[in-house]
Formats: structure tokens, C-alpha cells, sequence
């Protein structure tokens, strides 16, 4: 115990309580727990009612991890400040992206400081008390060094985006938090991961409240900038404002007759953060996360730079960023801005963009910088939940232009995907990158392929406008496409029936095997021997796919005899294998699984619904390595229904998440629930149904309990549907 | 092949290679010398100890190399010991401790994480001065300073 080293390990495994148990022990084990206790800041934690920002202020240097969401931990502010508005009869009114608050009575202030005083809330009240006058005086330097900033343009509040022009400014109650909450990340010197999410919507009724009570809900405080621009550690940083907070001075204040005492006028910039200029003095940021509205990418162009870096005598700055993933969901985002930054991004692995891209016509220099600039690309996702839709072909052109890597993550959520021709392009951009890297290295291409990731998650979700072809595409991909290893298509679903092959399409397959094998044959002795082990264990993994196929032959009158092959075809069995599997080629490796099994309008009691759910189980249970699975618009039958096939699910031994987004109609019972947590996953940790009832889920936590299950999360989104009984 | 093994108290142990070989610092010297008979000393651990060590890596010794689980959050789980592992660690606390000295010493990782969930599992759910009293520790904090740590940090007993 006296080795630092040995007793940090010891108690990073201890629970919050008997952590905080063994830093008072003694100044020794103080010495080394404390900074465990302090290391992450998560956002409930700002909702913790013994949770002190003075005390967080004192100990910041210890903190590596910071995160602030005004989503949830102004919730309790919120609520006092709206219930305090509400009380006072205040008016508010919204013009535009200005947000103007009728000038309180004083009155107000003595109503906010006795919620303060009753709850204990960290945020209306001065988080560092004892300190005002310091307070005021911060809060008068940070009015002045915004005007000194906007003057001397190194945070542009006054560009062609923002609105500056619209009087009067707007006199807010308290914007001490603001400062406050700049204060204690500026303290916190050795940051490495910092998350600050301000309130999403700009003209949101509930901001005003927000603005009110500070701490974020308002806006990013214009002198966070220069804070987040000091954090030299920082490696991952996340940012959603949809606004930026500039103070003015207490002058500019009391002649604008704004309320005097506290200095309360603020300035509203709708876009007032230059990317470029955030991010360039933070030269180990590896991630950066950007959601909201003010953010402004520089366009300037590279002869414009190099002018200016000539005019600056600019002295080897080149302007490139350290960025490897990249996630921007800023919908004001030009394709020609991205194109900018890209070209500045040399290191970028991953790319995630916004819905609404309505300007974007995914150009051949778009496709063009990325393959040419950004040669580690590999992961990208797209997500086109809001107009304008993204069409199948321009998702196409960008999975074979834009890559020079294998592609290792691909996203297109709620895209145009009629004839899956994003499958085959997928499968062709793996085939054929994999064939460069061999060459430039010298090597086999299947030893590549082996030894190289391919694409390891793909999110299909929501796919609008599917035809029969995107069905057959996508059946074949999953045939095919081996190492995959999350797979995302909520709204998706699919029909076991072309999954599971009758015993005349294995037969073919197998024939078709035997053809390519004798073509490879000789070729490649060592592969032979690898791949000869690996149709073993495929065999072994579709065992109940196999299985299966017997008893449905036996229902058709075929005996069990017809299924032996002739000893010649289980012989050539033994070598290398066709690409295409029976079930899912990436069946071992398959970790998530999000996807729906049947067509929503099958109705459940059908004799082809039967047969439907047995495939069903069957092809799951060869997906023995997954964890979490999602099933929608899927109609279960559960184990007390009997022969449902739900038992052969116990293969699925590592699972952890089972979430059943039912179309309602199956009803889960005490022995359903037994069999479940009991018998096929004992392992499970969290069990999510959708559409679950208050009393169904005290209904149901009474069981787990009963079971010995109580560790087990039960989540639930929306009320009324599933049945218990 | 075998490799032999010489414990602090001078007592030779003939194990596997492949046994040994669960020890990174081992594995590492076998590197460095190559093929060759000599005796590896161990200066560091006692014979009683090293007896221990060897029957977990004799255990494990099929066991896939471990590869660090990339999480930010430093804090583990300490209830996912093995059943085998779990009565492995039935010692004395003073064995205990030499075991997770000779784990660390010799760079056997997940006899180290085992022999440390181990400890966390002694210190979970105890008073600090319950904590003190285990392991035999004097509390040389003042009173004050006791309440003032205690209402910095109580906040995050809940999290």
C-alpha cells in the first residue's frame, strides 16, 4: 500500500462510496485517491446538491475529463427561473434571433436569491461566494475584453452572420455563472476531454429562463474562447452553442438603462466562433465535436493565406490541424467551408456530418480533397434525418472516390437508398483497396485481407424509399461481408426466408463452391490449409441453420438421407470456401445488431409468421459473439409460447442489451421473464421495452427481483403497449 | 522446454517455458539471452511466493495475451474475478500483498489486476477507520482536516 502505484490500481476498482471511504484514511491514501474522485466531472454531477463548483474551482487542476450540459444540469434551473418568471408576471418576447427580457423589477433579484437559498442550487447564487467583489470586477473585465477582442478582430462578433444590429441589448439578471463556469475551466489547466453543451435552440421559450439563470443555458460566455484556446492538453473536445454571451461593460450598462447594480447587459452573437481559430493553438486535440449554430469556418483561400502569411512574415505555421475525428453537426456548414478545413486536416480519420446539407452538391473537389488530403479517411456518417434528402448515388460516388483506405466505418442514416447500390460499392471499394494496399506493400491480397480492417460498422437506418433490390443487395452484403461488426438498420427489416437457403440453394451453393474451389485449387497451398480450418467452424457456426434446414425438409417430405451430400462433395467441403455464407458471413464477429426480422403488417399468427420466427431464432443464434441486440418491427414469440424457438437464443451467451422495440402485440409473462434473465441470459444487463407502462414496469421490476435480478436496468421509452399479465 | 527459476532464498523451480513466459520481464530476458540453460534469478520474490505465482500462471497458462480495454473512465469493475481465481486468493493478507508485489515485479498483468480486485474487494463497503483497522494503517489526520476532505468529496459518493 505504500507504493503509489500499487495503490492506485488497488482502488480504481473501488465504488464511489468507498472511494471517498478510503481517501480519508490517510494523508497517504488522500494524496493518491483524490485525484481519482476528481479526474471526470460528468453533467449529473452539476446536479448534485452537496456538489460544490468552489471546491471543484480549488481542486480543477486534478480534472482530465469535463463535462457541462446545460440540457441536464440546468433542469432545476429552469424550473426556479420559469417558475420565478412566472411569479413576477414577466414578459418576454422573442425577435428573431435577438432575445429581448422586459427589464426586471428588483424585486426579482430578492425572489431568485430565496429559491437559491431554499434549494441550495449551485448556480443562482454566486458559485464562488465570499468573492463579489472580485465577481464584479471579473465581470467588468470580461465585458471590456470582449469590446477589446471584437476591436482588435480576433473573435469576429461583427461578420456578416452575426445579428449585432437589432437593438436594444439585452439586460439579463445574472450572468455570474457564465463567468464563473469560464472561470473553473480555465483552472483546470490539464484538461484532456472537455464537453460544454449549451441550450439547443437560440429562439427557444425555455432559454429565456436559461439566460436568466446563467450557467451556460444562455450561451457560451465569449470569454470561454481564449480559455478553451489555453487548454494546451486537450485531445478531445466537444462543443454545442448555439450562441455566444459578450458582456458589456457596466458604463454601456447603466446608460442604456438597463438595470444598473448587477451590470447586467449582454450581447447576443448568433455565430461568433472561428473554428480555425479555436482549434489552432490546441496541437494534440485529436477529436473535435461541433453541434449548433455558432460556428464560423474560415474560407479563405490558400493563395489568400500564403498572402497573408507573406504580409505577416508569418513564421512556420502551416496551419494544419492535428484533428483525426471530426464531427459536425453545424447545419450552416458550406461544402466549400468543409472542403477548407479538410485541406487542413491532413491526419483526418473520421468524418461525421449533419443532416440539412441543402447547399451541397458533393462535387468532385469535395471527393477530390478528401481522397488526395485526407488519406487516412476511413469512417464517415452522414445523417439526413432533415430535408434535403442524401441520395443513394451521391453516398456511392463518395464510397468509391473518397476513399484511398478500406473503408472501416460507414453511416447513412435515413438516406435515399432505393436499389442498395451503396452494398455493391462497399463491397468493391473493400475488394479494391485492399488489392492497393497488397501492392504498394508487396504482399498477398488475402494475406491483407486477413490481416487489415475492413468495415467493421455500418448504420443503414432509416433507409427511405427501399425496393426489392436494396433487399436482394442487401442480402447478398450480408452473405458476404465478413468482420462486420456493429450493424445498425433500425426501420430496417428483413425476411429470414432469403437469409435462411432452402436444401436446393445450399445444394447449389455447395456445387458453386466446388467449381471455385477446383479453379483455386493449387494456387495458394497455404490458404488452402487456413481456410479449410475456417469452413470447419463455419460449419460448426451454422449448425442451426443446418439444423434448421433438416426440419424443414422433413416437413417437406424429404428425408434426412436426400441432405447427406455425396462423400466427393463433403470431401471438396474441407477446402477454401465461396465468399457467400448461408446466414451472416460476419456471424463471429458480429457485436451490435440493430434490425427488424418480418414486415410490420405481418400479422403474428399466421402458420408463415411460425415458420418466419423459427428462421428467425435460428439465424440469431449463429451470432454467438453479440452483446447488444435490437430488435424492431419485430414480433416476438416468447418462451412460454411453446416451440417458439426463443430457447436456441441461449447461444447468444455474451449478450448484455437485449432491446425489444415490438409492434406491441406479444404478451410477456412472469415465465417469459424467468426464462429470460434466468435460463437464456444470465448475463444480461439491461433489457429495454419500448412502450412500457409505469405500473407494467413496477410489474415487471417486481419479478426481476423475485428472480434475483434486481442489477438489471429496465429502460422504457414511451407508455401503454406491451402486455403483461 | 524448461526454464529454471531461482527465488530469493536461492530455490531453483523448473517450469515451462511457455509457464514462465506469462511473466513479460521473463519472457523479456528469454529474448535478450536466447537459448541458454542459465538459471533466471529472481531477487525480488521468495520461494513461498514464487510457488503461488507458478501455479497461477500454470493455471492461465492457455489463457489469449490481454489487451488493455480502452476506456477513459480509470475507474474498474472488481466482481469479475474467475471462481478459480477467487479461491486462489484465499491467503493471508501478507501473502496477498507479496503476490501482487512479485505480479507487479514480474509483470504478470492479470495476476496484478487479480491480486488488486482482491484488495478492493477487502476495502468496499468498510469506514475509513474500518479501513485503517484491515490494513493496520495510523490515521494522522487531524480532525479538522477529516471533516474538511470529507465535505469536499462527499458529493461524490453518489455518483
Amino acid at each position: 500500500m505504500e507504493i503509489p502505484e500499487i495503490l492506485q490500481k488497488i482502488v480504481t476498482n473501488l465504488d464511489p462510496k468507498s472511494l471517498v471511504a478510503a481517501s480519508l484514511v490517510s494523508h497517504h491514501w488522500h494524496k493518491h485517491i483524490t485525484p481519482l474522485i476528481w479526474h471526470t466531472i460528468h453533467p449529473q454531477d452539476w446536479t448534485h446538491s452537496l456538489f460544490r463548483p468552489r471546491t471543484l474551482y480549488a481542486q480543477a487542476d486534478l480534472v482530465r475529463d469535463f463535462a457541462w450540459h446545460a440540457t441536464t444540469s440546468s433542469v432545476y434551473q429552469q424550473a426556479v427561473a420559469a417558475r420565478a418568471l412566472q411569479l413576477m408576471g414577466m414578459e418576454t418576447s422573442a425577435m428573431g434571433t435577438q432575445v429581448v427580457i422586459s427589464p426586471p423589477p428588483s424585486s426579482m433579484m430578492m425572489m431568485m436569491t430565496q429559491f437559491d437559498v431554499r434549494e441550495g442550487g449551485p448556480f443562482l447564487k454566486p458559485p464562488l461566494q465570499g468573492q463579489q467583489e472580485e465577481q464584479q470586477r471579473d465581470e467588468k473585465e470580461a465585458g471590456q475584453a470582449a469590446d477589446t477582442e471584437t476591436r482588435n478582430g480576433q473573435v469576429p462578433t461583427t461578420s456578416s452572420h452575426t445579428t449585432t444590429t437589432t437593438p436594444p441589448p439585452i439586460p439579463v439578471l445574472d450572468q455570474l455563472s457564465l463567468i464563473c463556469l469560464t472561470k473553473i475551466v480555465a483552472q483546470c489547466v490539464n484538461l484532456q476531454k472537455l464537453s460544454l453543451h449549451t441550450l439547443t435552440s437560440p429562439c427557444d421559450r425555455s432559454d429565456y429562463s436559461a439566460a436568466i439563470s446563467g450557467g451556460g443555458g444562455g450561451g457560451l460566455h465569449l470569454g470561454m474562447i481564449p480559455v478553451l484556446q489555453s487548454l494546451v492538453l486537450l485531445q478531445s473536445l466537444e462543443l454545442y452553442v448555439n450562441r455566444v454571451v459578450v458582456y458589456q461593460d457596466e458604463d454601456k450598462d447603466q446608460s442604456a438603462g438597463g438595470g444598473g447594480e448587477r451590470g447586467g447587459l449582454v450581447r447576443v452573437v448568433d455565430r461568433g466562433i472561428v473554428v480555425q481559430d479555436l482549434v489552432r493553438p490546441l496541437t494534440r486535440l485529436r477529436k473535435l465535436s461541433l453541434r449548433g449554430t455558432a460556428f464560423i469556418f474560415n474560407t479563405s483561400t490558400t493563395t489568400d493565406r500564403d498572402q497573408d502569411k507573406e504580409q505577416k512574415n508569418d513564421k512556420g505555421d502551416d496551419d494544419c490541424f492535428s484533428i483525426r475525428y471530426l464531427t459536425l453537426d453545424t447545419p450552416y456548414i458550406s461544402e466549400q467551408e468543409l472542403i477548407h478545413l479538410l485541406t487542413h486536416t491532413p491526419a483526418l480519420q473520421s468524418l461525421d456530418l449533419p443532416a440539412g446539407l441543402s447547399s451541397w452538391i458533393w462535387s468532385d473537389t469535395f471527393l477530390e480533397t478528401l481522397r488526395t488530403y485526407n488519406t487516412n479517411f476511413c469512417e464517415f456518417s452522414i445523417n439526413a434525418s432533415a430535408q434535403p434528402p442524401i441520395m443513394e448515388d451521391q453516398l456511392v460516388r463518395l464510397v468509391r472516390s473518397g476513399f484511398q483506405k478500406p473503408i472501416r466505418r460507414f453511416g447513412a442514416r435515413a438516406c435515399m437508398l432505393e436499389e442498395g447500390e451503396i452494398f455493391t460499392a462497399l463491397l468493391d471499394q473493400q475488394a479494391s483497396a485492399f488489392a492497393v494496399l497488397a501492392e504498394e506493400e508487396g504482399l498477398d491480397p488475402k494475406q491483407v485481407k486477413r490481416e487489415r480492417r475492413g468495415l467493421e460498422e455500418l448504420d443503414i437506418s432509416l433507409a427511405k424509399k427501399v425496393g426489392p433490390l436494396f433487399r436482394e443487395r442487401l442480402y447478398d452484403f450480408l452473405r458476404t461481408a465478413k468482420g462486420l461488426k456493429r450493424l445498425e438498420a433500425d426501420g430496417v427489416w428483413i425476411s429470414t426466408g432469403d437469409l435462411v437457403p432452402s436444401i436446393e440453394q445450399q445444394q447449389q451453393q455447395q456445387q458453386q463452391m466446388q467449381q471455385e474451389q477446383e479453379q483455386e485449387q493449387g494456387q495458394d497451398e497455404e490458404d488452402v490449409e487456413g481456410d479449410a480450418g475456417s469452413i470447419e467452424q463455419q460449419q460448426q457456426d451454422h449448425q442451426p441453420l443446418l439444423q434448421l434446414a433438416q426440419a424443414q425438409a422433413q416437413a417437406q417430405a424429404i428425408t434426412p438421407q436426400q441432405l447427406s451430400l455425396p462423400q466427393q462433395q463433403q470431401q471438396q467441403q474441407q477446402q477454401p470456401q465461396h465468399p457467400k455464407y448461408p446466414g451472416f458471413a460476419s456471424s463471429k464477429t458480429l457485436t451490435h445488431l440493430h434490425i427488424g426480422f418480418s414486415h410490420p403488417s405481418r400479422p403474428t399468427s399466421s402458420p408463415s409468421s411460425s415458420i418466419h420466427l423459427q428462421n428467425m431464432y435460428s439465424l440469431l443464434a449463429t451470432l454467438t459473439n453479440l452483446t447488444h441486440l435490437q430488435l424492431s418491427y419485430t414480433c416476438l414469440n416468447l418462451p412460454s409460447c411453446p416451440f417458439s424457438g426463443f430457447d436456441q437464443l441461449a447461444a447468444l451467451k455474451h449478450l448484455r442489451v437485449f432491446n425489444i422495440e415490438t409492434c406491441g402485440y406479444p404478451t410477456l409473462g412472469r415465465e417469459d421473464v424467468e426464462c429470460m434473465v434466468k435460463e437464456v441470459w444470465p448475463g444480461l444487463e439491461r433489457l429495454a421495452l419500448n412502450q412500457l407502462g409505469a405500473s407494467q414496469e413496477r410489474v415487471l421490476r417486481g419479478w426481476l427481483k423475485e428472480f434475483g435480478r434486481e442489477d438489471l436496468v429496465v429502460e422504457s421509452s414511451r407508455p401503454s403497449g406491451m402486455m403483461f399479465f | 522446454m524448461t526454464v529454471i527459476l531461482v527465488s530469493s532464498d536461492n530455490q531453483d523451480f523448473k517450469v515451462d517455458k511457455e509457464v514462465a513466459e506469462r511473466s513479460i520481464l521473463i519472457k523479456n530476458m528469454l529474448e535478450d539471452v536466447g537459448e541458454s540453460d542459465s538459471p533466471i534469478p529472481l531477487p525480488n520474490v521468495t520461494s513461498a511466493v514464487l510457488t503461488k505465482v507458478i501455479e497461477y500462471c500454470e493455471h492461465h497458462r492457455n489463457d489469449p495475451v490481454q489487451v488493455p480495454e480502452e476506456t477513459d473512465d480509470p475507474r474498474k469493475r472488481s466482481n469479475d474475478i474467475e471462481e478459480w481465481d477467487m479461491k486462489f486468493m484465499q491467503v493471508d493478507q501478507e501473502m496477498l500483498f507479496e503476490i501482487i508485489l512479485a505480479a507487479n515485479y514480474l509483470d504478470i498483468k492479470p495476476l496484478l489486476d487479480v491480486g488488486c480486485k482482491t484488495v478492493a474487494n477487502i476495502i468496499k463497503g468498510k469506514t475509513p477507520e474500518e479501513i485503517r483497522k484491515a490494513f493496520n494503517i495510523v490515521n494522522d489526520f487531524t480532525p479538522e482536516e477529516e471533516a474538511q476532505i470529507k465535505k469536499e468529496n462527499e458529493w461524490a459518493e453518489d455518483r
